[in-house]
């Protein structure tokens, strides 16, 4: 199997795509250890914890101070109450690629790195609030959807029975949309009857999240029902099935 | 400006070292001994490489050799030859240093002594390897 460059990467911030500004993201994910080493025991024994922690750290270059820069986006979100959703996706160069989720995040560290004889760094690090999700997309934002129905179906190798969540990220809208809806659809087989498990509702750029319940099934994809009058929109879709890529 | 290899080059080439009787903005082929000291660049280098995940270039990194040529290893004696190199490294580090300030393109450079063969002749030489960066 070969090695994947990591240049395949994205990072997400909300509706913005900074893996144009960006040249590193680690995605760390932690258990706790619960010792569970007994008297006379010959040596120490542990179990994992239930708790989770998680967090994704990003790097990448100053550009600018305008909003929509990595500068301007990270510092809005330091210690933000507001609801930050980061996504790192890795392998790129598959349509279908394993994306995490930073769930109800805020910007926990901003660093400006100016070394005299390199360019303008900058860091952060954003914490998983509502935990850390994993996914595989099923639209990537550089396909932009500018008329009604179902995309590309990803076979995600077995069915969920206990639901899931779904990430919508709305990163560009031409024109004005208003109650525009993309559906998260499940089928058991590629060519098969794909039912919804959701639907995002949106009329803004954006994170959108749904959650799906009971049966998912091993095809997924988005299936654009409404563009509420826009012309087009560019979004990321990420489909997080409990049990299967969870 | 723009950093390009040309400019970075004729800045380097012009620029202003006490004692140089001659600079060059190219590598002579033969030297005389009428301009001794000269100046001149040779062997330019260029690096860049990828810095996001799109694959957007980073700094344009720019490396030329500055050679000052003090004179011929068959001209005067040793001594004398000696204690114009060591004059000319002074002369040549004040210059960079002025180039520098006026020049923000210029991130450091090294300094060594040797000797080169230019035509037919082996000549004492003071050798700047000067990178800058935009």
């Amino acid at each position: 199997m070969a090695a994947v460059s990591a240049r395949y990467t994205r990072i997400l911030v909300d509706q913005f795509d900074f893996s144009g500004d960006s040249n590193r993201v680690i995605m760390a994910g932690t258990v706790a250890t619960l010792d569970t080493t007994g008297f006379q025991a010959v040596t120490s024994t542990s179990i994992p914890g239930n708790l989770q922690g998680a967090s994704i750290q990003h790097g990448g270059y100053y550009a600018g101070a305008d909003a929509g820069e990595l500068e301007y986006e990270l510092k809005q979100r330091l210690g933000s109450a507001t609801p930050a959703y980061i996504a790192a996706l890795f392998g790129t160069n598959q349509a279908a690629c394993p994306a995490y989720v930073c769930d109800t995040s805020w910007g926990q560290q901003l660093t400006v790195d100016a070394p005299i004889d390199g360019l303008i760094t900058l860091s952060g690090n954003w914490p998983a609030g509502g935990g850390m999700k994993r996914g595989l997309r099923i639209q990537a934002g550089a396909s932009t959807l500018s008329g009604t129905g179902g995309g590309t179906a990803y076979d995600f190798g077995a069915a969920g029975a206990a639901g899931g969540t779904g990430y919508l990220f709305v990163q560009t809208i031409t024109g004005t949309a208003t109650g525009a809806t993309i559906d998260i659809e499940s089928s058991a087989t590629e060519g098969g009857t794909y039912a919804s498990e959701g639907t995002f509702t949106f009329s803004a750029v954006g994170v959108q999240t749904l959650t799906m319940s009971g049966v998912v099934n091993q095809w997924l994809r988005i299936n654009t029902t409404s563009l509420g009058g826009a012309t087009s929109f560019a979004v990321v879709c990420i489909a997080c099935v409990a049990g299967v890529t969870q | 400006m723009a950093l390009t290899m040309a400019s970075f080059v004729a800045s380097l080439s012009a620029m202003s070292v006490t004692g140089v009787t001659r600079a060059y903005d190219y590598t002579p082929d033969q030297l005389s001994t009428a301009n001794m000291p000269s100046l001149f660049p040779r062997i330019p280098s260029q690096r860049n490489g990828i810095v996001t995940f799109t694959g957007v270039s980073g700094l344009d990194t720019v490396t030329v050799e500055m050679v000052a040529i003090v004179d011929a290893t068959m001209q005067s004696t040793g001594e004398a030859n000696f204690g114009a190199t060591v004059a000319l490294v002074d002369n040549l580090n004040a210059a960079l240093k002025t180039e520098m300030a006026a020049n923000q393109q210029i991130d450091g450079w090294e300094m060594r002594t040797d000797y080169l063969d230019i035509g037919t002749a082996v000549y004492w030489a003071v050798i700047a390897t000067v990178v800058g960066s935009e």
